[in-house]
């Protein structure tokens, strides 16, 4: 029985494969870090978060990809995964910010449910070219990795949000009344 | 994923209430729980009386751990505990829907209303699971950050006096003011 609490949430299930984490990456929305498996409101995530990537080699680069397994509802992920943002080239020691932004951050803005927003780092061998996806929905991790030769994950945490207000729950009219 | 649930227990359930008649028999439990934690290949086992069984574990994954492909290595006594745990609580309610299913073949219209029912319920443990999940995440990462931060806190605390020892070594040095002659003339 893991402890992991990527496993436990099912992020390595629904996004990526186990993996032996070899890197550490901080998200910090509004100067805040977050916590692995914490909830954030949308209005606190609103924009991009700064993606500390610690260490001492600053030739080393990586890749982040920010993605939504849950979309449009986690009971019925149709459009698994929907891709929020995608930064190449970030040298270790920086930031996302000093690296180069494929795909643009879009604010997450879950209607139904409560969702799990991922970040997964990849460790790029050399400084590569990577092609912007022509959507963000049905983006698929695993098959990103592949096509680029990225090799398994080195870092990912994720954390969980729903609508502002609460209730991400059921809200439509049951057809049947049972009860 | 969830379309195989669906396929155990909607079509598997159907099989099973025309092969056998509703009775409380302890063996529907032990092919119910062998559904619930997914073991298709292997044969249920033929006499495991419900209390032979180890005593539910409580895990954040009861209804979804047979179903998890993640540890290859974990699957038997993953699927064990995971069915050990569903079972008393999942026997329960599904014996109540399978009682159900006799009366709701009788008309289509209540049919249909059983039919939803089911998937209502279905939907209702998969996101229960998925709350047990996520409640469980944020506290295994909590009980991580605690012990490393008390880790480094045991650290920082050895580095800080050994540096104070080595400050207070080195202090009784210079502590009056001397003339000395520094001009050039």
């Amino acid at each position: 029985m893991s402890r992991d609490p990527l496993v436990v949430g099912r992020v390595v299930g629904d996004v990526l494969d186990p993996f032996i984490r070899s890197a550490f990456l901080r998200v910090i929305y509004n100067n805040r870090e977050v916590t692995n498996g914490s909830e954030l409101k949308p209005s606190a995530v609103v924009h991009q978060p700064r993606v500390d990537i610690p260490g001492r080699d600053m030739r080393t680069l990586y890749t982040l990809v920010m993605v939504d397994p849950d979309a449009p509802s986690p009971t019925n992920p149709t459009k698994r995964e929907h891709l929020h943002w995608l930064v190449t080239d970030i040298p270790e020691t920086t930031n996302s910010g000093f690296g180069n932004e494929i795909v643009g951050y879009e604010s997450p803005r879950p209607t139904a449910g409560i969702h799990r927003f991922v970040f997964v780092l990849f460790r790029q061998e050399v400084r590569q070219i990577i092609d912007k996806p022509g959507w963000r929905q049905n983006f698929n991790t695993r098959d990103f990795a592949a096509l680029y030769n990225l090799g398994p994950p080195v870092a990912a945490m994720y954390f969980n949000c729903q609508r502002e207000n609460g209730c991400g729950g059921r809200r439509y009219i049951r057809l049947t009344g049972s009860k | 994923m969830e379309e195989v649930w669906k396929d155990i227990s909607l079509s598997t359930l159907h099989q099973d209430l025309e092969a056998k008649p509703t009775s409380t028999n302890p063996f529907r439990g032990i092919v119910l729980q062998d559904l619930l934690a997914g073991d298709f290949n292997e044969p249920p086992p033929v006499s495991a009386p419900l209390n032979d069984l180890p005593l539910p574990r409580f895990t954040g994954l009861s209804l979804n751990s047979g179903r998890l492909m993640v540890h290859p290595n974990s699957s038997n006594s993953n699927t064990n505990g995971g069915a050990s745990s569903a079972g008393p609580f999942a026997y329960c309610s599904k014996k109540r829907a399978l009682e159900r299913q006799p009366e709701a073949s009788f008309g289509h219209g209540h049919g249909n209303g059983a039919d939803r029912r089911k998937k209502r319920m279905i939907k209702n443990r998969e996101s229960a699971a998925r709350s047990r999940a996520r409640k469980q995440a944020y506290t295994y990462e909590l009980q991580r950050e605690v012990a490393r931060l008390l880790d480094e806190n045991r650290k920082l605390k050895r580095t800080f006096e050994e540096l104070r020892l080595a400050m207070e070594a080195q202090v009784p040095a210079k502590r009056t003011l001397q003339r000395t002659s520094t001009a050039p003339f």
